[in-house]
């Protein structure tokens, strides 16, 4: 073979070894040998030659990842014959296709083969066709048929001749330009609009609306595709996450309540269009990050940007319709597609809207009830990538063929895998000890993954990343604040995780997946922090949920807790709850023991003596809702529980530190020490917003026993009404004796005055006038069986008062209220004897008989199931 | 039945964004995001497709536009770019958000390669990365490229074979 190539040699250090090989490469590259035949022979030769060869053969090889080759297409699918590519979908290929019979194009969507065998995808591949067949719309790409061949599903959907919305906005923003007019864009969108309007009038929710799934027709009409999320109205507890791992929808065009995987309702739907129509007119989106973490920060917290900021004097109507469509409270947005569609249209033909505009007040509070600390503090950058300079530094070290990028795929690999693993259903230890105070056993961490890792040190030990994987795979990365949070202390466990998550995003800049496997656990760890009652942030805790399931979609103890929120944050609990326990029925038992204490803890109609949830303030319906399913996935009663209202946990120590300070009440000095040495105790303990706080207020309160007007701080200020009564509601539950609670009750009495409808103040109220034998007792109670109903805490505080003013049958009649809603009638009738018992102790002898005999009365039913009462459970 | 610009270039896809990532380089990928130059490729290949001829390869019509449209960007930022003192130090753009494609850790991996790739072929010779580019990653044959480089095709085979020892060299493979 000749070389006429003018190409001066390089010195001529070539060796005729050296041009042997070029000779046998370039065969290879002009496709006279094949690749695969040279590298298997070349795999047996132990000459330089040889491997002079083969790392030929891998630099094209990383040449030719790089840039992939062409797609290779089917021939035939069903019926129709392939003729193209048209796209990539989240779940599939999108080819065109030809149908002979009917001489027409159609594109077909095919489930990716990576799904095939997953039963969950397929069973949302064909929801997604049902669905839009389901949807007759001029703005929705029809379906023409659906089917199975050889194992690979599809559908057939009209083609539509024309690019999606993405790649135009894509290309405008390029060239600087605007994608569309705004009073355009407005009329081209009043069709969506009414399409969207339409799904939802038929129960349906896209829940995936984006530019890349509105196709834009030769005419340029719109048209609204890809309903491969859209799920039936009926169940919209949309997770955020999906069964195989990994963000459902796309994070740019999702509304607040979807990005917390809250739940969804037709207003999400058109917070997503509300993006993609501003998208359209300004090439920007109206909340943006430069990464995930800020990018949700920014959607949960930040103001969107308006219309008036990119256009120069946009139409004021279409600007107050993007206003409305981005509130971040879906109530506040249009609520159907048709009314926007409506609007849209009066607005391209120039006519006249009317919005209700959120007035200046409301703006600027919802602005204000921003969460100063997160917003401010997270534009820093988390995504972590294999530091390329690592690798650079270990490639230039490291002498070998292919190892290094098999190294990194390796790597790559086992991060991409521990993602999706399920991990400890308990999540780490203690976090869902420190929650619902069960002790659990530790799960041993995948040995699979372990012994992966280990084997990726060892073939490169001079790479650090696999040994920190590994590090942060295993060990605990901040085992002091761990320590914290097995107490309950989560407000000095929340400072620490703080600091090293702050740290965490600074280490970015040299980071690697290793940084990211420890920010998982982190993020974790702080939410569960957050739920603690020294903190009891949900909204907080919220974002560190979504920002850990974002890291591991496929853990479960995060999307664990998520569910639980979801439910007792839920505007309608008792639907909420069905829901979950339908979800719940396939899982695996450890799962829903998991979220059963955790439902358990959250209802705290029985809270375990060393939970430290904090108190969702569920009223005794929810609680009981709650409570129910937490007993009936638990299929047994756990042991070690208190009644409802009695503190748990780290609330239990500060209710001991009252319990102290009140014998101390006739020594003053040995009561100031006691009153500021554990007063400041719990100042650190807790967060200066928590309810816990109140334990510190009460001590104050015990030592200034003759004083009156509202509870003070420090500084002299009066304490926030909520804070004042949590004070209030501590002294009640230590029971004072009725001398004791007189002396309180006049500056009660004020503050009772000036904050009657605080909620929460009826059964404080109550129970404080009962204990200190006020004649205002039975007036309170009233009032809070009123606002209770039928539940047993307000029913019983009555009938001890109706019980102390000898009116015996009234008081039955609570008692009986009170056995027959109880959860736990034994219980409650035990407390009804006693009370009995001692309101006949003290009662004159005309009413004692009668109190004696309902105390047996009652007694007698303890034990039978209480057929005699209608029955608890 | 005639192929179809949107199909063609979904076809193409990944070879148009490598071409387009490794001709911006990473001076102009701070100001530009290569994506949305494809985008752009795409609007144009749907404009002109009437242009391409019917002998001519749709593959080798789109790397050619891509090449121009990149080409055009060079030119028209080049004023700019020069007072930009991120030019001379070109500031790391941040990680793209991953979508629903792509995992954070997939990106990551593919944009991972391609930088890897560009560093190395920033150290070889112009007349190796020359080829490289053309062949194996636009997608030439070896007559257009020798035509290019005014040799034959059996010099041009060589020449990719010398330069993939390079890079494999640069490559640590």
């Amino acid at each position: 073979m000749s070389d006429p190539s003018p190409d001066p040699k390089p010195n001529d250090a070539v060796s005729a070894e050296g041009e042997m090989a070029d000779v046998r490469m370039a065969e290879v590259l002009s496709g006279s040998t094949s690749n695969a035949d040279l590298r298997r022979k070349l795999q047996s030769e132990q000459t330089e030659e040889a491997s002079d060869l083969l790392s030929r053969l891998n630099a094209l090889d990383f040449v030719h990842q790089v840039v992939g080759g062409e797609t290779d297409l089917p021939e035939r699918i069903g019926g129709y014959d392939i003729r193209g590519l048209l796209g990539r979908g989240g779940m599939g290929i999108v080819y065109l296709g030809w149908q002979e019979d009917l001489e027409r194009e159609v594109a077909l969507k095919v489930l990716s083969h990576n799904y095939t065998a997953d039963p969950t995808m397929r069973k949302r591949f064909r929801a997604e066709a049902r669905a839009t067949a389901a949807l007759h719309h001029r703005h929705i790409v029809p379906i023409y048929d659906y089917g199975e061949s050889h194992g690979m599903l599809f559908f057939a959907m009209e083609r539509v001749n024309g690019l999606s919305l993405d790649k135009h906005i894509s290309a405008a923003r390029r060239m600087g330009k605007n994608p569309l007019e705004p009073l355009e864009m407005a009329r081209r969108f009043a069709g969506v609009a009414d399409a969207l309007g339409l799904a939802h009038r038929r129960r349906l929710l896209h829940r995936d609306v984006k530019p890349g799934n509105i196709l834009v027709a030769e005419d340029g009409t719109l048209a609204l595709t890809d309903f491969g999320l859209a799920k039936a109205l009926d169940h919209v507890s949309m997770q955020l996450t999906s069964k195989g791992g990994g963000f459902l929808g796309t994070l740019h065009y999702a509304s607040p309540e979807q990005a917390l995987g809250g739940e969804l309702t037709p207003a999400s739907d058109l917070y997503s269009l509300g993006v993609t129509m501003f998208e359209a007119v300004t090439g920007k989106l109206p909340l943006a990050g430069k990464t995930t973490e800020a990018l949700l920060q920014s959607i949960l917290y930040g103001t969107p940007a308006r219309l008036r900021e990119y256009v120069t004097k946009p139409p004021r109507d279409l600007e107050a319709v993007l206003d409305k469509l981005l509130q971040r409270e879906a109530g506040d947005r249009y609520q159907d597609g048709e009314a926007l569609s409506r609007d849209l249209l009066r607005i391209s033909d120039g006519e006249p809207v009317h919005i209700r505009r959120l007035s200046l007040y409301v703006r600027a509070w919802r602005r204000a009830r921003k969460n100063p600390v997160l917003t401010g503090a997270l534009l820093a950058v988390f995504i972590l990538i294999l530091s390329t300079s690592t690798l650079i530094s270990v490639l230039s070290r490291e002498k070998g063929k292919g190892r290094v990028s098999n190294h990194q795929s390796t790597l790559i690999a086992i991060a991409k895998d521990v993602g999706i693993e399920r991990g400890p259903t308990w999540g780490p230890l203690p976090m869902l000890e420190s929650l619902t105070g069960m002790r659990v056993t530790a799960t041993a961490p995948s040995a699979g993954i372990v012994d992966r890792l280990e084997g990726a040190h060892e073939e490169m030990p001079d790479d650090p990343v696999a040994q920190g994987m590994l590090d942060a795979y295993l060990e605990d990365p901040l085992p002091e604040a761990a320590a914290y949070l097995k107490v309950g202390r989560g407000y000095e466990a929340l400072q620490l995780y703080d600091v090293a998550i702050s740290e965490a995003r600074e280490a970015r800049t040299g980071g690697d997946l290793s940084v990211e496997l420890g920010l998982f656990h982190l993020y974790l760890a702080r939410a569960v922090a957050n739920l603690t009652a020294s903190v009891a942030r949900v909204p907080a805790a919220r974002t560190d949920l979504a920002l850990a399931v974002y890291l591991r979609p496929g853990a479960v103890f995060p999307s664990a807790l998520l569910s639980v929120l979801d439910v007792v944050q839920s505007a309608d609990v008792e639907k909420a709850a069905a829901r979950l326990n339908k979800r719940l029925r396939p899982a695996a038992p450890e799962r829903v023991r998991a979220i059963a204490l955790l439902l358990w803890a959250a209802a705290a109609h029985r809270p375990h003596v060393a939970s430290n949830l904090m108190s969702f303030s569920l009223d005794f319906r929810r609680r009981r809702i709650v409570h129910e399913l937490a007993l009936e996935l638990l299929g047994e009663d756990l042991p070690g529980c208190q009644l409802h209202g009695k503190p748990s946990g780290l609330a239990a120590q500060f209710a001991e530190a009252g319990r102290e300070a009140m014998a101390r009440l006739a020594d003053p000095m040995g009561l100031r020490k006691l009153v500021e040495q554990r007063g400041e105790e719990i100042q650190k303990a807790a967060h200066p917003e928590s309810e816990l706080q109140g334990w510190r207020h009460l001590l104050q309160l015990l030592s200034q026993a003759r004083k009156r007007g509202p509870l003070l701080d420090e500084q002299q200020r009066a304490l926030p009404p909520a804070m004042q009564l949590a004070a209030w509601r501590a002294l009640v539950i230590l029971e004072p004796a009725p001398n004791l609670a007189k002396l309180w009750l006049g500056r009660f009495r004020e503050f009772l005055s000036i904050y009657p409808g605080l909620p929460g103040v009826l059964d404080v109220a109550a129970r404080m006038h009962l204990l200190a034998e006020s004649s205002e007792a039975e007036e309170w109670a009233n009032r809070w069986v009123v606002e209770a109903g039928t539940d047993p805490s307000a029913r019983l505080c009555r009938m001890a008062v109706l019980l102390r003013q000898g009116k015996v049958s009234e008081a039955v009649d609570d008692g009986m209220v009170a056995v027959e809603h109880s959860l736990d009638a034994d219980t409650a009738l035990r407390q009804i004897v006693r009370l009995a018992g001692e309101a006949a102790s003290v009662a004159d002898p005309g009413s004692h008989d009668g109190l004696r005999a309902m105390a047996s009365s009652f007694q007698r039913l303890i034990g039978t199931g209480l057929s005699g009462v209608g029955g608890g459970r | 039945m005639p192929l179809t610009p949107e199909v063609a270039f979904e076809q193409n896809r990944e070879r148009l964004l490598s071409v387009i990532y490794l001709r911006m380089g990473p001076n102009l990928r701070v100001r530009l995001d290569p994506e949305d130059v494809l985008q752009e490729v795409a609007i144009e290949a749907v404009n002109s497709w009437k242009t391409l001829s019917a002998e001519e390869n749709a593959g080798a019509w789109l790397v050619t536009l891509a090449r121009r449209k990149v080409a055009r960007i060079v030119r028209d930022q080049l004023g700019v770019a020069a007072r930009d003192p991120r030019r001379e130090h070109p500031i790391k753009t941040d990680i793209p958000i991953a979508d629903r494609r792509s995992g954070p850790v997939t990106h990551a991996d593919r944009k991972d390669r391609l930088e890897l790739l560009e560093q190395a072929m920033a150290r070889l010779s112009d007349n190796h990365r020359d080829v490289i580019m053309m062949m194996k990653i636009e997608g030439m044959s070896a007559r257009e490229v020798g035509e290019h480089m005014e040799r034959s095709e059996n010099a041009v085979h060589l020449l990719l074979s010398r330069a993939l020892k390079r890079l494999a060299e640069e490559l640590k493979l």
